[in-house]
């Protein structure tokens, strides 16, 4: 019989503990940008300088701790870009939620000539990148401009066009999520109505809509946070303050400020940051739940 | 006719409509009709129409100008569109009349959808057309013209709306068709303005020397110069060779490289450990973009204001650079693979989760080692999963650009980190160069808007989406 050396239990318990410990360590390397971001931000926002991730007052000193940097709430841009990224927000989350939940249920529940097609389409959409789509996009806005009436509320340049850009990008993900909800769906209670003659918009409305609204929570909330976040769309269509939204406002605060002052430049993203944060610690769940499974991607 | 003396003595209700329905249309085709030619007597009055006809180019052809080129602005791409539309839409009317024994479906929807293109493109030129009108001299006949087409068109809608009534009260199908299209058409109207038509606008605008320079001509067609001038581009070779770089070193090491190795790492932990990483994970992809960046520019900055300077101070290291010129790809593909990561990371980890935690106690008991499990039982389990993350993460990587535009805009220096898309989008709507120049833009575009509709369709073929999808649960009672 061969001779066999056998760990003391001590020894064995340590590696089981580096071993256990290597995951721990590798991940908290992966989050460690994003934290130190975080970190910054929150850091920069109540301090009159930073060095690195330390708060500085004039002279070089540790502390300096301030909120003059929050003085940007006095100025009306500011409040302006807020409404303006609030309103592409807020048309999101009801043009995406309703336009899509009115297809997606059409796709889930009627049987109709080119009804593949249209459900493919989704699908190509919904992997196709629309970014390049963009300098044609300009082209159409510029025509809905120039139309008498309509243009100055959905044209160039306009909060309403860049929303219904934004809304319309969106929809291949909107239409996928919500037809995927309605075939989770129980249909007894909708055919029940259908014999009994209600129409297809009622049964929808009054019969359907209540049944989904966890799901259109959870489309809600991420269409508000796209909204919210927009920076691509709202830059590409909106000249000047008139109709640019918060990040937009920010990207140009942050080019025009000195490296030094960038507190005030912090100040302003925590207030963009306020919402999204907010979701972040209530909805975490929720979140988690859009980005993985119904989502398939966002970007 | 015939059909309908034979039938009138037992005309139903439905037949009437029709006849009515026909009537209007007739009534809208010759209103069209003659409000779109009357203009243009005016402007033989002027003397215009000798001269284009003898050859001299007074507006962009003398088709156009016959045409009731004078209507709308000369030489715009409308132009061409109304005479066209308006000869369909008489052409339409006057063959629902005398050809067709019955209402087909889809001849309520031909007329109103012709109608509204052709009343669209009219408002779209109004002002323009009244411009013109004025130097022709021809005010009062385009009023008169506009009146008359507009009237026209609404009697075509009208008769579109009475064709489709009959046709749906023959025939129940059709009125579930009718139903479905209803639910459908908001999406099919937006998707259409903003999808499709920018798809066939950037094709035409590739072929077009379209720049701020040249804005208020009309377009002109150069043939496909634009993309031999792309690819005669000095910087070409640089910038096909940096998309590909960055494209496959991001996708390589993190969107599915990192993401793997999370996945498992996560797997190892406690669930509840594992739920705060997975969280942790979600904040770049939800952090606004300009903010994400202001952080990043935060950590590359030179003393005293970069964050990782000051790491590198605490451990006395002197060499401290502006890091982002000194490794701009470094920092680009940092930032966008770790937003990207976190995409292939949920769908891992799903997947991971997925496999029969039995198969993994058989091994376990059978003595294999946590390296053994990984390869011989979770990565071949993983193989779709990648696939998908793989082909899906490609595509979106190739044409993004909003982080790299924001951290370095392809600099630092001529083309340093500028990849296709961003090239494209500078070239079409960034004023850096002082011009925009959308047609040259758009055939950079172009080329990435094909390559991303055929790798979309083929994702479709080969994950075998249309296989997923459930047949409709209600459709006849």
């Amino acid at each position: 019989m061969t001779t066999t050396t056998f760990e003391t239990e001590r020894a064995y318990g340590a590696r089981r503990t580096i071993g256990q410990a290597i995951p721990y360590i590798l991940l908290c390397l992966s989050v460690l940008p994003i934290l130190l971001g975080y970190a910054w931000i929150i850091i920069a926002t109540f301090s009159y300088r930073t060095e690195g991730l330390k708060p500085v007052d004039a002279q070089g000193n540790f502390g300096g701790f301030t909120l003059q940097n929050w003085s940007f709430l006095n100025d009306p841009a500011v409040w302006n870009a807020a409404l303006n990224s609030f309103l592409i927000a807020v048309s999101m989350v009801i043009g995406v939620g309703f336009v899509s939940s009115l297809t997606g249920y059409a796709l889930s529940r009627m049987n109709f000539r080119g009804r593949k097609g249209f459900l493919g389409t989704t699908m190509i959409l919904h992997a196709f990148k629309p970014e390049m789509l963009l300098i044609a996009i300009f082209q159409v806005l510029l025509f809905i401009g120039g139309l008498p009436l309509l243009g100055d509320w959905i044209g160039f340049n306009t909060v309403g066009g860049v929303a219904l850009v934004m809304i319309t990008l969106e929809l291949p993900l909107g239409v996928w999520l919500m037809k995927g909800f309605f075939d989770n769906l129980s249909w007894d209670m909708e055919r029940a109505a259908l014999i009994d003659g209600a129409s297809r918009f009622r049964v929808w409305w009054e019969i359907i809509i209540p049944q989904i609204k966890p799901g259109l929570a959870a489309l809600a909330i991420f269409t508000f946070i796209t909204g919210w976040n927009a920076y691509l769309v709202p830059f590409t269509f909106t000249i000047g303050a008139k109709a640019a939204n918060l990040p937009v406002l920010l990207n140009q605060f942050s080019g025009d400020t000195s490296l030094a002052s960038w507190n005030a430049v912090a100040a302003l993203g925590m207030f963009q940051l306020i919402p999204i944060i907010i979701f972040f610690i209530f909805t975490q769940e929720m979140l988690l739940n859009i980005y993985s499974g119904g989502s398939k991607g966002g970007t | 006719m015939s059909s309908t003396s034979q039938t009138a003595t037992t005309a139903l209700p439905s037949e009437t409509s029709k006849m009515s329905g026909n009537i209007i249309a007739v009534a809208g085709a010759v209103a069209a009709l003659v409000g779109f030619f009357l203009p243009w007597v005016g402007f033989i009055k002027n003397g215009a129409l000798v001269a284009s006809l003898s050859g001299v180019r007074v507006g962009a052809s003398p088709v156009v100008e016959l045409a009731g080129g004078n209507v709308l602005y000369r030489g715009s791409p409308a132009a061409y569109l109304v005479p066209i539309v308006a000869v369909i839409v008489i052409g339409l009317s006057l063959y629902a009349i005398f050809m067709r024994q019955q209402v087909a479906e889809g001849d309520g929807f031909v007329k109103i959808g012709l109608s509204l293109i052709t009343l669209l493109v009219l408002w779209g030129q109004f002002a323009r057309a009244q411009g013109v009108a004025e130097r022709m001299g021809v005010e009062l006949q385009l009023q008169y013209g506009l009146i008359m087409v507009l009237l026209a068109l609404t009697a075509m809608i009208v008769a579109g709306v009475l064709d489709i009534r009959v046709a749906m009260a023959g025939n129940p199908a059709f009125r579930n068709v009718l139903n479905a299209l209803s639910f459908m058409s908001p999406a099919t109207f937006m998707v259409t303005i903003f999808f499709f038509i920018p798809v066939v606008l950037l094709l035409a605008l590739s072929l077009t020397d379209l720049a701020s320079s040249n804005f208020s001509d009309p377009w002109t067609f150069i043939g496909l110069e634009n993309y031999r001038r792309m690819f005669s581009d000095r910087f070409f070779p640089r910038i096909l060779a940096n998309t590909i770089f960055y494209v496959v070193v991001t996708l390589g090491v993190f969107n599915v490289g990192m993401a793997l190795v999370l996945a498992l790492l996560t797997n190892h932990i406690p669930r509840r450990a594992s739920f705060i990483f997975r969280l942790l994970w979600l904040l770049p992809r939800i952090t606004p973009s300009v903010i994400y960046i202001v952080m990043w520019q935060r950590f590359v900055q030179v003393p005293p204001h970069g964050i990782i300077n000051q790491f590198l101070g605490w451990f006395g290291v002197e060499h401290q650079p502006y890091w982002l010129n000194e490794t701009p790809w470094l920092f680009v593909i940092l930032v966008n693979g770790l937003v990207g990561a976190s995409f292939g990371m949920i769908i891992f980890t799903s997947a991971i989760e997925a496999i029969p935690k039995d198969m993994i106690t058989a091994a376990k008991v059978d003595g294999a080692s946590a390296w053994q499990i990984i390869r011989d039982i979770t990565m071949p389990m993983l193989r779709w999963p990648l696939l998908f993350v793989t082909s899906y993460q490609t595509l979106s990587l190739l044409v993004s650009f909003e982080y790299i535009m924001l951290l370095t805009n392809g600099g630092p220096g001529l083309y340093t980190t500028e990849v296709w898309a961003l090239t494209s989008y500078k070239r079409a709507l960034g004023t850096y160069f002082g011009s925009n120049q959308w047609g040259y833009g758009a055939a950079w575009g172009f080329v990435l808007v094909t390559i991303g509709a055929i790798l979309s369709i083929v994702y479709l073929r080969v994950f075998r989406f249309d296989d997923l999808v459930q047949e409709p649960k209600i459709d006849v009672l």
